[in-house]
């Protein structure tokens, strides 16, 4: 034990202490489904709070042994998405990102990559980021850039991890905000805390990219940004607003140029003649 | 692979199957022939075939290609009929034979029949949709395909000039009728020969292997092995060239090979007309591009035939970007519906949900200028059609598109009105980047482009559409398409006659010469002088009546004169004498080898004659009801099917008339149930009833040359007016006058074109019974009789013979020209 440990915690600390890996991970599984509570704790602790409570006054082997059994539940929800209850994956991803189980994060990550999975997993997306965010370093910085593209409305949450651990990536981020309004919001929020790090000249500069940024957006998500920069003392001055037909066209070609393909597929029994 | 959202091309579901039906049914009916069995057990088998397209109940199901599986009445499926009309007409024994036993066998290009079975038969412009699959078909089995920017990696490009070299190549051997080899050192002219069969122009051959004469029964073998081989279904690439080409027995010549090329490398165009009108397809630069103009006054259809264009072009896949500073947006996607062609609506023809058409709304008034246009909007326009116009995936099932996008900018009005030059400058600019995307672009205009402005050259094809007689309240308002160029191509430029509505939609009549020019490399048929219609002798009791013997110095001629099949006959005479019904007595009857008089071969139980009555006096039920009459005692099986084609009194233009008989005409080959007779009934009557076609001195010989291409008996009824028989005078003299101007001279056309001359008048004018007399002016290859048929219109029976008045007829009232 590396601190004094309170004596309501004693009992449970000890047990965790002499449980192996298996152990902790049958404990962990039926703790986190609700089917049993052994650590010490009021009614809305259970599961997370009470092995967050309890955590830090784990050995080192234990936490590490705790993580190790954390990491083998994500990969057993991950083999059998429906087999486990949607409040006790919550939990699972809460408990993960709150004791910072690192290893968690290269199992979570395939997740995201596979559209088939990710549409699986619908409700659970937000929490499963939220997990990797708390868990991201800046040698993830690659992931949350790239993140926009495949999911825009999440694009809000990768400015805000950026924030944090590329700070340039997520400069290069807001040039190209997509005109999500989930993202856009999220994106207002985070930026007057995140301007707040630069010098004024620089971040004259930012607000100036910034501008150019916002003019490709609805005129509905212009506002908003600028609305939340402004509340925070920043002023910008965005081009002239484009006209309701520039907007139109602009859709209009987006969804066009999604339809339109310079080729045509044969039938395969035909291509597959040769 | 391809990404999921490729548009597929036309018919993609059904092809597959439907090809390998064919090959079958091609399969039962040659080995039914070798083996010599009988008709009825081949039927049988071609029936259970056609069955593996399995009929759908869905409201997209392509009734065209499924018709007849459901039937249970023992009538053959379509795609069967098909097959064996293919099969007939690729039989060509007159030019391969040596004597007595034919050498090769003849067997028509499997992806032809394809075609022709995924083309709705009321509909022949949607070949275009079966035509463009198939061509891709052959493009990816040979991996050659013409010149194109995006090409994939391991495909072959096809040089237009070796395209060209090798159609006139075989255009000599196709001239002598030789057969044209296919080898496998070159692979390029086996994809031509194969092209020019999908399209019809060639069939195969067998009986040739290199230099060598096959065996007849090693002949037989390599084309059941083909047939068995699926060669276009399968990975082997051919029969090891055991067969070769010779040009279709319907043919005297290739077509143009521009037309070919446009054929080859153009956008088919599935507008009715079109394809006539652009020779085949419409051809783009070597970018890929095409620029269109199209002029006109408001009113004269542009924005109609943008939209109509858009409309056949979606089931390709192309995408329409429709920027329209006239229109609002909604009101053009619903007019753009009202132009989808009804059989879009049955048919499994893809890309048609998805957005095809993208309409844009600019407000002219706060766009300042076309360069602020242009600077605002090309960059959002290149930068989204740039990254999805780039090359074509090189996996294997995705190919070069047919036409991808289509931009239309309507209009260019106010900018053609601007007196700034420097507006059509920049407006060139923001065309010149489109035609660099690979776009077809649409430029519509109330005034054509300015001559000598650089527009002028960047267009590739020049239409002006009018609007005539609108000022005129006793004619009928006519609207004009005007093809004055086309640069890219070979074209039939010149006045077309436009529709926008109607029964049919959306099409273009072609002018009389383009139709007449269109079917000048297709053969004349003669008439067939080894059979002879059996018609015209005596009904029942009249045959044994032995006054009749006497009367005729006992020789009796079994009939009036003999009539081939596939001749031209003109009934001229008395009114109300039964001259329609006389025609289609001789048109429903059945044909006799003129040798042995037995039934004739071409009698099979498939091929069950079929009359087309264009009548120009009676309403529809006339001819079904005296057809019926005619029908009683005829066996069910030799019952011929009629169909009508009753013209309304009025206005309607040559170009219409000859275009709607052509189409009929067409109709009946793609049903596989080719009309073998065409009544024209009271041609007389066009005098009076039908101003349009009398003005226009070409319809009528314009008509005939049409038909005789087609292997069809041909009578025509026309009344005698009193003033060739004046002794039937009763009429105003100055009306006479006024309608003999036209008649003689178009009587004259009539009898020329004529191969049996009749004409009906009364027996005797002092009877007033119903009896005439059916004489015989003039016959092909024969002695005029000197009998008459009697013809009785009450009974509609021929009842005996009579023997003329050997003395002179007055020579007033002799008919003219014979």
């Amino acid at each position: 034990m590396t601190k004094q440990t309170p004596n309501s915690y004693k009992p449970g600390v000890d047990r965790l202490e002499d449980m192996n890996k298996q152990a902790l991970v049958a404990w962990l599984e039926a703790e986190l489904r609700g089917q049993m509570h052994i650590l010490a704790g009021k009614e809305e602790d259970y599961p997370v709070q009470a092995i967050v409570n309890h955590h830090p006054y784990l050995s080192i082997a234990t936490q590490r042994r705790v993580g190790d059994a954390l990491e083998s539940l994500v990969l057993d929800w991950r083999k059998d998405l429906s087999a486990w209850p949607e409040a006790s994956v919550r939990a699972l991803l809460s408990l993960v990102a709150e004791l910072g189980v690192e290893g968690a994060k290269r199992k979570l990550l395939p997740l995201v990559s596979d559209r088939r999975v990710w549409g699986q997993i619908a409700v659970l997306q937000p929490a499963v980021l939220r997990a990797l965010a708390t868990l991201s370093l800046n040698e993830d910085r690659m992931f949350w850039s790239q993140l926009p593209q495949q999911y825009p409305e999440f694009a809000g949450m990768a400015f805000q991890v950026l924030t944090r651990i590329a700070a340039d990536d997520a400069l290069q981020l807001l040039s190209r905000i997509p005109d999500n309004g989930i993202a856009v919001g999220s994106v207002a929020r985070t930026l007057p805390d995140f301007l707040s790090q630069f010098s004024p000249e620089r971040t004259i500069a930012i607000l100036n990219q910034l501008a150019g940024a916002i003019a490709k957006l609805s005129s509905e998500s212009a506002a908003n940004l600028k609305q939340a920069l402004e509340d925070s003392g920043y002023s910008i001055s965005l081009p002239p607003c484009p006209s309701k037909e520039k907007e139109d066209f602009c859709k209009t070609m987006n969804s066009f140029a999604k339809k339109a393909r310079s080729t045509n597929r044969l039938p395969l029994e035909f291509a597959h003649a040769f | 692979m391809p990404s999921d959202d490729t548009p597929s091309l036309p018919y993609a579901e059904i092809a597959p199957v439907l090809l390998e039906v064919i090959y079958d049914s091609l399969f039962i009916i040659y080995n039914a022939r070798f083996e010599g069995c009988n008709e009825f057990e081949m039927n049988k088998a071609l029936v259970e075939c056609a069955l593996k397209l399995e009929p759908k109940r869905s409201t997209r199901n392509n009734p065209h290609i499924l018709e007849g599986l459901e039937k249970t009445d023992g009538g053959l499926p379509r795609i069967t009929r098909l097959c064996l009309e293919a099969v007939e007409h690729a039989r060509n024994p007159a030019f391969d034979s040596d004597g007595e036993s034919q050498r090769g066998i003849f067997v028509p290009s499997p992806l032809a029949i394809m075609v022709n079975a995924l083309t709705v038969p009321s509909c022949p412009e949607s070949a275009a949709y079966g035509f463009a699959l198939a061509r891709a078909v052959l493009f990816s089995h040979f991996k050659i395909h013409p010149p194109t920017s995006d090409l994939p990696d391991d495909w072959a490009e096809l040089p237009i000039a070796d395209f060209q070299d090798a159609i006139e190549s075989f255009r000599i051997y196709a001239k002598h009728r030789d057969n044209i080899h296919h080898s496998k050192n070159k692979p390029a002219r086996v994809f031509i020969a194969h092209f020019l069969a999908m399209s019809g122009f060639f069939i195969l051959r067998f009986g040739t292997a290199g230099r060598q004469t096959m065996e007849a029964t090693d002949a037989q073998r390599a084309c059941l092995e083909f047939l068995r081989g699926k060669q276009f279904l399968r990975a082997e690439p051919d029969n090891n060239g055991q067969f070769e080409f010779r040009i279709a027995p319907g043919l005297v010549d290739l077509p143009d090979t521009q037309e070919l090329l446009n054929s080859l490398m153009g956008v088919p165009v599935a507008i009715a007309g079109g394809a006539t009108v652009f020779f085949g397809g419409l051809q783009r630069a070597h970018d890929n591009s095409l620029v269109m103009s199209v002029s006109g006054s408001a009113g004269t259809g542009k924005t109609s035939f943008a939209l109509g264009l858009a409309a056949s072009l979606a089931p390709f896949g192309t995408k329409c970007l429709y920027c329209t500073f006239e229109e609002d947006a909604e009101t053009l996607e619903r007019r753009a519906i009202s132009l989808v062609p009804q059989y879009f609506r049955r048919a499994t023809l893809p890309n048609l949900e998805e957005g095809w058409l993208h309409p844009v709304n600019l407000d002219p008034t706060r766009i300042k200028s076309v360069k602020s246009f242009v600077l605002e909007y090309l960059p959002v326009i290149k930068e989204q059609l740039a990254a999805v116009m780039k090359p074509a995936d090189p996996s294997k099932d995705s190919l070069p598109g047919v036409a991808p996008v289509l931009v239309v900018i309507d209009s260019l009005t106010t900018i053609i009105e601007s007196p700034e030059t420097s507006q059509l400058e920049d407006f060139c600019t923001f065309v010149n980047e489109l035609k660099q995307l690979h776009c077809i672009v649409l430029l519509l205009s109330a005034e054509g482009i300015p001559q000598g402005s650089r527009l002028e050259y960047l267009v590739d094809s020049v239409i002006n559409l009018r609007h005539e007689h609108l000022d005129v309240a006793k004619e009928k308002p006519v609207r004009l398409f005007r093809l004055v160029k086309s640069r890219l191509q070979m074209s039939r430029p010149g006045s077309h006659v436009l529709h926008l509505s109607g029964e049919r939609g959306f099409r273009i009549s072609p002018q009389l010469p383009s139709q007449l020019d269109s079917h000048k490399i297709h053969k004349t048929p003669l008439p067939e002088f080894s059979e002879v219609l059996d018609t015209l002798r005596m009904d029942g009791k009249g045959a044994s009546d032995p006054r009749q013997r006497e009367l005729l110095n006992a020789v009796i001629p079994e009939r009036l004169i003999n009539i081939y099949p596939r001749s031209k006959i003109l009934i001229h005479g008395h009114g109300s004498s039964g001259k329609a019904t006389i025609a289609l007595r001789i048109l429903m009857s059945h044909s006799l080898v003129a040798k042995t008089g037995e039934k004739a071969k071409s009698n099979l139980s498939h091929k069950r004659s079929r009359i087309l009555a264009i009548s120009f006096l009676y309403p529809e039920k006339f001819y079904f009801d005296t057809f019926r009459t005619l029908s009683y005692g005829m066996s069910a099986e030799s019952i011929p099917d009629l169909d009508v084609m009753a013209l309304t009194p009025g206005f309607i233009g040559p170009e219409d008339f000859v275009d709607r008989v052509l189409l009929e005409i067409e109709r009946g080959h793609l049903e596989g149930k080719p009309y073998t007779g065409v009544l024209l009934d009271g041609l007389h009557n066009t005098f009076l009833q039908f101003p349009a076609l009398q003005e226009n001195p070409m319809v009528w010989p314009a008509l005939y040359s049409l038909l005789s291409h087609h292997e069809l008996t041909i009578v025509t009824t026309f009344t005698t007016f009193s003033k060739t028989h004046p002794s039937r005078t009763r009429h105003n003299s100055d009306d006479e006058e006024l309608i003999l101007k036209g008649q003689l001279p178009f009587l004259h056309v009539i009898v020329q074109g004529t191969d049996f001359y009749l004409t009906v008048e009364p027996r005797d004018p002092k009877h007033h019974d119903r009896t005439f007399h059916i004489t015989v002016e003039s016959a092909l290859g024969q002695r005029i009789p000197s009998v008459a048929l009697r013809w009785n219109a009450d009974n509609h029976e021929f009842e005996k013979f009579d023997e003329l008045d050997p003395a002179p007829p007055d020579p007033q009232l002799r008919l003219p020209f014979v």
